[in-house]
């Protein structure tokens, strides 16, 4: 009774998300949505000819994986910083939260204000005498290397991430870390040893959603990223707001790689899985 | 006697309120102590204050002659166990086995050699490539033990290590905790559990009221506990409050001839159910009674026989007789162990 209703449950979570996939799939060969002229690889063919979708792609898993890695480094710094436990932890994790009900579209927009180049920093830097003018501040947004949306989308998922990791070294990684304390382990030893590979294994799952979520974030990325290269999520939406209907076709295909981005990011975090439990 | 550890008026406070009071104890070395006590009496936290993991707040921790008190968990040579065996998940059986030694920086192949021999000692070499998540609560146990003997400690120190064991794995790791003898370590190990003390202990230490009540070998504790209070935690059933006059105990169940060195005035004669037996025909009843209930122990079956205003637990005869039956009991006089005072338990 209880598989049956498990299957009920993940069928209806799936529909939705199969729906969707199926739309694209069928508009990506014009066999759906306007403009569909009957079956064709036309848009397939166009978008992969179009140099700006390689240039995308990679530029969108750039900023995807350093802001993952940005975050994930701050939440494994706090949480092992912040004790779990102590009064510190309970002001770490306060603040830890504050940015979680915030929308992207108000960290894209708070991510402008402070570090765009008449900013809050860099007003704060020319009042402090570090830069000649406020329009001296090096470029944090708009820029090539998506600096100030890799901080911005970073701020955003850290607490998720703190949350959890957090839980991981109140519960057991605590009762871990004390064992290997009295067998000897002194602080370094107790983070290499205990606290980090509790961590990382704990946390591995949620980053994987951060990754995927990130490198097709659109709302954020469409008030900090460049113009060029134009970020995955930007070229989807251009293409799909087209004035030429023939170009949904392409919009639809960049979903799909969007997708398999996402999907190629949970294979890979299922395949570590899958080795690890393998090796016991 | 060569001391692993000395406790010295230790206080402990259980959160922000005072939990141990003053905790006095010494284990030698090569002693298993099986520190007993009630839920809730704060043996993980004693034991947790001895590693290092709780702040003691009076009194004084010598471990192997080395007084600890304000050093950190690392530097006090005494390994706390978990009840849970705390294995290091990533690791396989041999590398937690070697993870003490690593951290000490012995020679690889000495560390290999060590491995070998530990799980060897607790029955598990063929473990040694699994990780712990492919193991069973006992070779769990077993594996902890042998990475805790590896540190080499002065001290182990076990936190009910058979408390969430089922039967039959809690005949397995009392073995195992049987079998590990070590000449230069001392053992404390934290239970609730009267079997689990019997059988472990080389001598018992009872912690009541935020303090150690008695340290003695099993069979003395039960034979002649101090107080009435851990007489009654000792599941001693039968505690009569009277006095000795006279050379005999007088209660409201009559005058019982007493001989040896008996303290005169208010007393509590404690005796365990084995010391009541119903009388048969060729025996004189010293008490009589009305069985008002039946004990079905698995092994020892008894009966409670009101006898006026005293409530004694006997062996069960066979046949057994019903409720409601008048039967005359026989009490042991040699058994009886006289507590100064009177029944406040």
């Amino acid at each position: 009774m209880i598989r049956r209703g498990a299957g009920l449950a993940a069928f209806l979570v799936a529909t939705p998300v199969l729906i969707g996939i199926a739309y694209s799939a069928l508009a990506s060969v014009g066999l759906l949505g306007p403009g569909s002229t009957g079956f064709s690889t036309a848009s397939w063919a166009s978008a992969f000819d179009d140099p700006q979708l390689l240039r995308g792609l990679g530029w969108s898993l750039w900023v995807a994986s350093a802001a993952t890695a940005l975050a994930t480094m701050a939440a494994v710094v706090v949480a092992a910083l912040f004790r779990p436990g102590t009064r510190s932890s309970g002001v770490a994790r306060l603040l830890a939260v504050m940015p979680l009900p915030l929308s992207h579209l108000a960290a894209g927009v708070l991510g402008v204000l402070v570090l765009g180049q008449s900013g809050l920093l860099a007003r704060g830097a020319f009042m402090a005498g570090w830069i000649d003018q406020p329009a001296a501040m090096p470029a944090l947004i708009y820029d090539q290397w998506g600096i100030g949306l890799i901080v911005v989308l970073a701020w955003k998922e850290f607490p998720f991430l703190a949350l959890i990791a957090f839980s991981l070294l109140a519960d057991r990684g605590r009762a871990l870390e004390e064992a290997a304390r009295t067998l000897g382990a002194r602080g370094r030893a107790v983070f290499w040893a205990v606290t980090w590979p509790v961590l990382w294994r704990g946390l591995m799952p949620a980053v994987v959603a951060v990754f995927a979520f990130v490198a097709g974030t659109y709302e954020a990325t469409v008030l900090l990223a460049p113009s060029d290269p134009l970020a995955l999520p930007l070229l989807t939406m251009e293409r799909y707001t087209d004035v030429g209907v023939a170009k949904r076709g392409e919009a639809h295909v960049l979903v799909l790689i969007g997708l398999v981005v996402g999907i190629g990011a949970v294979a890979l975090h299922e395949a570590a899985r899958a080795r690890d439990r393998r090796a016991t | 006697m060569t001391v692993a550890l000395r406790l010295d008026s230790m206080a402990v406070n259980f959160g922000s309120v005072a939990g141990l009071t003053d905790v006095t104890l010494a284990v030698a070395r090569g002693e298993r102590v099986v520190l007993l006590a009630p839920s809730g009496a704060g043996k993980t936290t004693l034991l947790r204050a001895i590693a290092g993991l709780e702040p003691v707040v009076n009194g004084s921790v010598v471990v192997g002659g080395r007084d600890v008190t304000n050093d950190p968990p690392e530097s006090r040579g005494a390994v706390y166990l978990h009840q849970t065996p705390m294995l290091f998940p990533h690791l396989d059986v041999a590398a937690n086995v070697a993870f003490p030694m690593r951290l000490r920086g012995i020679d690889r192949d000495d560390i290999s050699r060590r491995v070998s021999e530990l799980l060897a000692s607790v029955q598990v070499s063929e473990l040694a490539g699994r990780r712990p998540g492919a193991l069973s609560g006992g070779q769990r146990h077993r594996v902890a033990l042998a990475r805790a003997i590896a540190a080499n400690p002065q001290m182990l120190l076990l936190d009910e290590p058979l408390a969430s064991l089922d039967p039959g794995l809690r005949q397995d790791v009392r073995q195992v905790l049987t079998r590990t003898h070590l000449d230069g370590t001392g053992m404390l190990i934290a239970t609730h559990d009267l079997d689990d003390a019997v059988l472990l202990a080389d001598r018992v230490a009872v912690l009541l009221g935020g303090r150690i009540a008695q340290v003695a070998p099993a069979e003395e504790l039960f034979r002649a506990p101090a107080t009435v209070a851990i007489a009654a935690f000792l599941g001693i059933p039968n505690r009569i409050t009277g006095r000795v006059e006279d050379g005999a105990f007088c209660s409201s169940m009559g005058r019982l001839p007493v001989g040896g060195a008996v303290p005169h005035g208010p007393v509590v004669a404690v005796f365990a159910v084995d010391a009541v037996t119903v009388a048969t025909g060729d025996e004189q009843a010293g008490v009589f009674g009305e069985v008002v209930e039946l004990h079905r122990h698995l092994r020892h079956p008894s009966i409670i026989v009101q006898c006026g205003s005293v409530t004694l637990e006997a062996l069960a005869p066979r046949p057994v007789p019903s409720r409601g039956a008048t039967v005359g009991l026989v009490i042991d006089p040699s058994v009886i162990h006289f507590v100064p005072g009177t029944d406040d338990a």
